[in-house]
């Protein structure tokens, strides 16, 4: 038996690696989460209103979720102050969470930290302009700035209590947060722009994944929509059923379990057809949306229709496209957002009258669909936590684009750092 | 002066830590005009026999707690190779919030499958408990935060990177910092092993609500009331950790309306931030009858979990692990 390991792998939030097993027969390939949060454990015994605080450590969508999770939970509803300052601080984390994925693939053949005489030398028919990626890291640095004024922090917000948020904004952040806005949009305009120049297929080992299911949350709707891998849709339950409707599989090789449908049954990994399995995140909604509401989105998806037809494969440049065109609709939804009449209100908050002792939000968070439900004594304090998060959901997915692109690279053990790019790249848009 | 070679590294923890020093690359200035980054495996994809062929790197930036068997070799073999060892971050200077599933300790039920014998994936075991990076090896520096504001995290780069002779100014930074370390950096000395990129005081001495009188009749949860956008929240009973808690981040949270959870870790002259806090608050009870003190303490729950929320594995002076427990390697196959 030979093992392989391609370690470390870039841009993954908990440290990862992929191995590669030979025994004889075909390749097999795992791709192994080496790290565990065990976030039941963290959450069990805290007064729930800290949960929010808490839960950040997965991402900063995790704070809102956990938020409207404990809206539930104690049974108020926040003002619309309250709604459009979370949703505002929600758009801008799809800008920087898609815009960080962006300028991690666009200089992924390059080091981002080089000096910029020596990268200018180095310029080879793959290179992206050093100018482009400075760009978007700037657009982000912006970005975080508004994450902070409406989160109270940039990385771990802190801003979204039960019935609402904790605070009015001051009169100087409502201009700043215009000029932002305006910024971002311009720039997502432009990076369109480029992109369609740079072709993403043709910057990046590009292949199509074989048809899973996808899972979304369409609009402000609370019902969980499961659609084919042509985009059709198969069938839809209430959100606040999720966790009835989805299994957890754990395998020894791994701390990051594996998501599925559960009346479908886990098929593994390694079985010729999976109907079980199903990813989230950008190009799923891409792919079940119909059209797309932001007019400037609507011109992108017009342009998007013609070159890839209606539903867009699945495939990994489409992914990456998928995260273009959500920055548009994020930079769109910003400049909305941002205005002061829709951040300004009488009321920032409703205080809770009540418990009752189990809560529940799902939302679409910038990498896919969240849940958390959450189950307290009289008191308030946790009992027991469920927790959904997109790298779960797509960990069956990863692994299936890992094996892939093992498989189809027939000399991947002669040049396994350009395996290791391929898988790399390939992974960062989910 | 030769450029200094710089490793980012995060064991157990989010990317929080390491995408405040890509926007600091990004917003502050090129990180690389006076560094070069040799190993950084979440942007870079750096590989272990890279740092070797690197020679010593001037400075590590470590953040993340040590949960894992890997993250304590990735601690170890660092350390080796870096002649500076920054915990950046409440993960690695304090144990963080990783460290708060040591309030429920291990079960059957919850014990990983792969801890059986003959784990063929080699998949790293769990430590008995999460440890902080000086539990593990040596640290000279700590940056706190959850995460790190760019300020400190811009100082430590400056102070251990740049030596002093960097482009951009800090005097705002450093007015903040503890004389001593402040007038390290701007003359470009190496500051003392030890020192803390933060304030020396509570963080009471730079929240900007008004302080009055702490005396308690009643204590609520966050969720009960709307505080004062002014005043300050101890005093409108709400539980707020600024009083134990290291200055640094200028009241980031409280300026929010939120309570200070301690994220800097405990300020200079406290010895345990729980104790301070249990001790502070139950002097300053508004009754001297002993069943309202009764019915008052009653409203407190879960103060291990809230006083230690990021410093459980080094702050708690009942937790603090041994020597012994810290070297040794797992052993939970």
């Amino acid at each position: 038996m030979r093992r392989t390991i391609l370690e470390p792998l870039r841009w993954m939030e908990e440290l990862a690696r992929v191995m590669v097993i030979e025994n004889g027969g075909p390749p097999k390939t795992f791709l192994q989460v080496m790290t565990k949060l065990n976030l039941s454990r963290m959450c069990i015994g805290r007064p729930v209103e800290e949960l929010p605080r808490i839960l950040t450590i997965l991402s900063p969508a995790h704070h809102l979720v956990s938020a409207m999770a404990l809206d539930s939970l104690f049974n108020v509803t926040p003002p619309p102050l309250a709604v459009n300052m979370r949703d505002a601080l929600l758009q801008t984390l799809f800008f920087v969470r898609h815009m960080r994925k962006l300028y991690f693939f666009l200089s992924s053949h390059s080091n981002p930290f080089e000096d910029f005489s020596l990268s200018q030398r180095n310029i080879d028919q793959h290179s992206v302009p050093r100018d482009l990626i400075d760009q978007i890291m700037r657009h982000v640095a912006l970005a975080q700035e508004a994450t902070k004024i409406l989160g109270g922090r940039a990385d771990h917000p802190i801003s979204a209590v039960p019935g609402g948020v904790s605070r009015f904004l001051k009169q100087p952040y409502y201009d700043r947060l215009s000029e932002i806005g305006r910024s971002c949009l311009s720039f997502s305009i432009k990076l369109a722009r480029v992109l369609a120049d740079l072709k993403p297929e043709e910057l990046l080992y590009d292949f199509d994944i074989q048809p899973i299911l996808s899972l979304t949350i369409p609009g402000n709707s609370n019902e969980v929509q499961v659609s084919d891998s042509s985009g059709e849709l198969t069938c839809q339950f209430p959100a606040d059923q999720i966790f009835e409707k989805i299994g957890f599989q754990k395998e020894p090789w791994t701390y990051k379990p594996f998501a599925f449908l559960k009346e479908k049954g886990w098929n593994s990994l390694d079985s010729e057809k999976v109907t079980s399995i199903y990813f989230v995140g950008p190009l799923a909604r891409l792919k079940s949306q119909k059209e797309i509401g932001f007019p400037l989105s609507g011109e992108n998806w017009k342009s998007f229709e013609d070159t890839f037809g209606s539903t867009p494969t699945f495939g990994i440049a489409n992914a990456y496209r998928a995260l273009q065109v959500e920055i548009f609709q994020a930079a769109g939804r910003m400049v909305d957002l941002y205005r002061q009449e829709s951040l300004t209100g009488p009321v920032i908050r409703n205080i809770p009258t009540e418990i009752k002792g189990e809560g529940f939000a799902a939302i679409e968070s910038p990498d896919g669909l969240i849940a958390h439900r959450y189950k307290t004594d009289s008191r308030g304090i946790v009992e027991e936590i469920e927790i959904l998060d997109s790298a779960t959901q797509n960990n069956a997915l990863k692994c299936l684009i890992a094996k892939k692109v093992v498989e189809e690279s027939a000399d991947w053990n002669h040049d396994p750092k350009l395996t290791k790019v391929r898988i790399e790249e390939a992974l960062l848009p989910f | 002066m030769p450029k200094k070679k710089l490793a980012v590294y995060t064991a157990t923890g989010c990317a929080a830590c390491e995408n405040t020093i890509l926007d600091i690359h990004y917003d502050l200035g090129s990180l690389t005009r006076s560094a070069d980054i040799v190993f950084w495996p979440y942007v870079l994809g750096s590989q272990w026999d890279g740092l070797n062929e690197q020679g010593p790197v001037d400075v590590c930036f470590f953040a993340g707690a040590i949960r894992t068997e890997a993250d304590r070799i990735a601690a170890v073999r660092l350390r080796s190779n870096s002649k500076l060892m920054v915990a950046c971050g409440a993960c690695a200077a304090f144990g963080g919030l990783p460290s708060l599933t040591d309030l429920h300790p291990e079960t059957p039920e919850n014990r990983p499958e792969h801890l059986d014998e003959g784990n063929e994936f080699l998949l790293p075991k769990l430590e008995s408990r999460v440890f902080a990076l000086e539990h593990i090896v040596d640290v000279d520096y700590f940056v706190p935060g959850c995460p790190p504001t760019r300020d400190f995290l811009w100082a430590a780069i400056q102070s251990l990177v740049y030596m002093g002779d960097s482009p951009t100014r800090i005097s705002f930074t450093a007015s903040r910092l503890p004389m001593a370390l402040a007038e390290s950096i701007t003359s470009g000395i190496v500051p003392p092993r030890g020192s803390v990129f933060a304030g020396e005081k509570a963080v009471c001495a730079s929240c900007s609500r008004i302080k009055e009188e702490k005396k308690f009749r009643g204590f609520y949860r966050p969720y009960e009331i709307d505080p004062d956008s002014g005043r300050c929240l101890l005093e409108q009973g709400i539980l707020c950790q600024g009083l134990a808690t290291r200055e640094g981040c200028g009241g980031l949270c409280t300026a929010v309306g939120a309570a200070c959870r301690g994220c800097f870790g405990k300020a200079e002259a406290v010895f345990d931030p729980g104790a301070k806090m249990v001790s502070a608050v139950s002097s300053t009870f508004d009754s001297t009858e002993a069943s309202e003190i009764e019915g008052l303490t009653k409203t407190f729950v879960d103060l291990a979990g809230t006083f230690y929320r990021y410093t459980l594995a080094t702050q708690c002076a009942l937790r603090t692990p041994n020597a012994e427990e810290a070297k040794h390697a797992p052993d939970n196959s």
